[in-house]
């Protein structure tokens, strides 16, 4: 273990310490108040230095001093910066709160600054600068009489898994001026405008800003938030130009470069690039305006689409709030982790629905396409804890006892995943011939000795059992044996899963007080309905591996599940239910949930 | 009416006279409040980062402290040593934030351990500015390496993770590094303030 100091010292740094440190920690301060002492005076050193070294202590300074280079630099540098104004305004409602009201821009910004003013006075009193430090405010270091004209327009104030043929240029704190290309390769970008705009930009991306109020990008994807005294962001693109009315917005270019817009809050304008053409002449510029939760698309040949649409879910793009929740993240926050975790799972292509029974909203949050919370029951079933120990912060999974059932509605509303991916027959149920579904979830029976008649989970078009139940899934008849039940009018046919599919003689899987993952693939067709399942196959060796139970139905349609536990049966927990087009995006949704798990 | 008109004006008068009385009395307790808060702003701010590593969320503390004072600066006693009272409101909102934070984040020091560090800290307060001069001094003669750290660390606000990769070190040497150097500046601040002929707080 560490010395007494050092833990300390780590912990100003921001590690966790476990309790063995913690404990440790507290009984050599207890042991003497000579090491009280020394927690303050390290304590002292920590605050001053960060006041010594921080931007607004250099912003103070600025003021008072005598140096006219150093002066001329920085007073040239901030009169390009409106974020100041913003400082000064925040400063002014409340003056004590000075080191406190500095938004990340701002600090960003001038760390920039600060170092390039560092790095100026060690150059005058000889001693050799860091060049890496350096570089991120080289017009500065050259020659700070002689900034470069074109202003400074934002800064970045964040970097994550940032690739780009400049690595070490586009870094946190770096500020980047009027005709500057930002390109990056992979990864996510944020800036704060000097209009106090956050823009997030994800790779593969090219942006440049023509000024602080217009950015003209020609690939990638960007999410703007307008400060709410700046309305007039401007974002061009090949097909199309976006103007903000006061709101957040998402603005993604395509690979034959049609343009796609999601608002999040307030309107937009928007207008095709043709709009701008001579050929218009005295017409008014065609434009649609979009409204918060709507889509708006422009075509790759310039044409403006003025069919303007719902949009599938409100984090398509990355937003500045989920940059903060990743900051937070980083820092060690599980509930950020969760936060950040969920919002791209939502952005997994081929997701329709997702519900991992969040413990403290009753399963109403951290689920995608599933309606009702708690999930739709005559007995009130529990949400305990989760099926893994080191699952999401706050999820959970359902209970369910002896005789209790419950229904999860599943969204099949126009604007719905499944309605958008053409899932939905003529009826508005899942199951349109032609389309292809897959289906995962999670189960665990408490105690494999009381076994009853079933449980299970099953696909249903309304709530009487057998008559709208065209498949089951679990076991039946009191057998104990797992098992895949097709209702077809009043004929059942039950295939009992193989253990060893491989072989033609079938073995028999009983069930027992483990957890399983099942895995069914649903492809609906004129000729008939097939359904396959896997219990406990790895997700990736799915398409390699046969189904342990396979049948065709002749009518399989659905809009709801029915999660099922018998008289006399044991508890049953289910969990981590996903719908999705393809056993791809299942993996996916899998390989987010484990990456955004905390520590068990 | 005139009778009346005029002991409605003498009434208004003194409802006048009273509220500018109260308005007054409101803006001295302000200007006292924001008197001592700034007197003391530093020994807080070096209070709560002692318990909170996470520079926003220390200043996110430090803010809730703050308006915690301002509204029950009525019940300060003026008697009193302000810190010590604004150390006990600092010190609500700190475990406030631990508690916000679950399992999360969890307070290191036990309470007898938090008091022994508050007695530490009233004892050394009237030293503290005096450590100003001196650590801007042992800032400035930091070899070059250890104060690229400290930029890093406080300037660009990096992570020790962060600052690992950008120095290619580990996490626990950066760790290790910054200890060091914190080390070192303690020391150095207090042979200064020896030589200045004061003598160590």
């Amino acid at each position: 273990m560490k010395s007494p100091i050092e833990l300390l010292n780590a912990h100003f740094d921001g590690k966790v310490l476990d309790e063995d440190e913690a404990r440790a920690l507290s009984r050599w301060v207890a042991t003497d108040p000579a090491n009280a002492r020394t927690v303050v005076e390290l304590g002292i050193i920590h605050s001053q230095a960060e006041y010594w070294l921080s931007v607004p202590r250099f912003l103070d300074e600025l003021g008072d001093s005598d140096d006219p280079a150093v002066k001329k630099s920085i007073d040239a540098a901030l009169e390009t910066i409106e974020i100041e104004s913003h400082r000064q305004r925040a400063n002014a409602r409340n003056p004590n709160k000075r080191h406190l009201t500095w938004g990340w821009a701002a600090a960003g910004l001038a760390a920039a600054l600060l170092i390039a003013v560092l790095t100026l006075q060690n150059r005058t009193r000889g001693v050799d600068i860091d060049t890496r430090l350096a570089a991120a405010s080289k017009p500065a270091v050259t020659d700070p009489a002689q900034i470069e004209p074109g202003p400074v327009v934002a800064s970045i104030t964040e970097t994550i898994q940032l690739k780009s043929p400049d690595n070490r240029g586009l870094r946190r704190g770096k500020y980047v001026r009027r005709g500057e290309l930002l390109v990056i390769e992979s990864g996510v970008l944020a800036l704060t405008t000097a209009d106090g705009c956050d823009v997030v930009l994800e790779g593969p991306a090219k942006l440049v800003f023509e000024d602080s109020q217009v950015m003209s990008m020609t690939q990638g994807r960007l999410a703007a938030r307008i400060d709410e005294d700046a309305t007039g962001l401007v974002v061009k693109t090949p097909t199309a130009r976006v103007v903000d009315l006061g709101t957040e917005f998402g603005v993604g270019i395509g690979a034959d470069l049609s343009t796609d817009v999601a608002v999040y809050e307030g309107v937009v304008e928007l207008y095709s690039a043709r709009s701008d053409a001579p050929s218009e002449g005295d017409r008014p510029a065609p434009s649609k305006r979009i409204t918060a939760g709507r889509a708006g698309h422009v075509d790759a040949d310039g044409s403006l689409n003025f069919a303007v649409q719902t949009l599938p879910n409100d984090r398509e793009f990355i937003r500045p709030d989920e940059i903060a929740s990743l900051g937070k993240a980083r820092s060690g926050s599980a509930e950020a982790r969760q936060q950040t975790g969920f919002y791209a799972l939502q952005r997994t292509r081929g997701l329709m629905a997702f519900q991992s029974f969040d413990i403290p909203s009753d399963g109403a949050a951290y689920s995608v396409a599933f309606g009702g919370a708690p999930p739709r029951s005559a007995t009130s079933p529990t949400i305990t804890s989760d099926l893994q120990k080191q699952r999401l912060y706050s999820s959970g999974a359902l209970l369910l006892t002896a005789g209790q059932h419950a229904f999860l509605d599943i969204d099949t509303s126009s604007d719905s995943p499944l309605a958008r991916a053409k899932l939905l027959n003529d009826r508005g149920l899942i199951g349109r011939s032609g389309s292809e579904l897959w289906l995962t979830w999670k189960t665990r029976m408490v105690d494999a000795e009381r076994i009853g008649d079933h449980a299970g989970l099953s696909l249903m078009f309304g709530d009487q059992r057998l008559i709208q139940e065209p498949l089951f899934v679990g076991y039946s008849g009191g057998k104990g044996l797992l098992s895949m039940v097709s209702n077809v009018g009043s004929r059942s046919v039950k295939l009992e899963l193989d253990a060893d599919p491989e072989t033609f003689v079938v073995e028999p899987v009983s069930i027992d007080d483990q957890t399983h993952q099942w895995v069914m693939q649903l492809i609906f067709s004129e000729r008939g309905d097939k359904a396959a399942i896997w219990c406990d196959v790895p997700l990736e060796s799915i398409r390699k591996v046969r189904p342990q139970a396979e049948t065709v139905n002749a009518n399989l349609i659905f809009d709801r599940l029915r999660l099922g536990v018998s008289e006399n049966s044991s508890e049953w927990l289910f969990d981590d239910i996903v719908l999705a087009t393809t056993i791809d995006a299942i993996i996916e949704v899998q390989q987010l949930q484990a990456a955004s798990a905390g520590k068990p | 009416m005139p009778k009346n008109g005029v002991k409605s004006f003498a009434a208004d008068a003194h409802t006048t006279s009273v509220m500018a009385g109260r308005e007054r009395h409101e803006s001295e307790r302000r200007c006292d409040f924001a008197t001592l808060w700034a007197e003391s702003y530093d020994r807080l701010r070096t209070y709560v980062r002692i318990f909170v590593p996470v520079l926003h969320d220390a200043d996110d503390v430090l803010q809730d402290t703050a308006v915690a004072i301002a509204k029950d600066f009525d019940k300060y006693d003026p008697d009193r040593p302000f810190l010590e009272w604004a150390i006990g409101v600092a010190r609500n909102r700190v475990l406030q934030y631990y508690r916000k934070r679950g399992r999360d984040r969890r307070m290191i020091f036990d309470v007898d351990t938090v008091s022994k560090i508050e007695g530490s800290l009233l004892e050394l307060e009237p030293h503290i500015n005096s450590y100003e001069e001196p650590l801007e001094f042992c800032l400035q003669k930091l070899p070059e390496k250890s104060r690229r750290m400290l930029e890093l660390r406080y300037t660009c606000c990096m992570s020790a993770d962060e600052i690992g990769v950008q120095l290619k070190m580990t996490v626990q040497s950066v760790y290790t590094r910054l200890s060091q150097i914190r080390v070192a500046l303690r020391d150095c601040v207090r042979r200064q303030l020896q030589k200045s002929g004061g003598s160590t707080p």
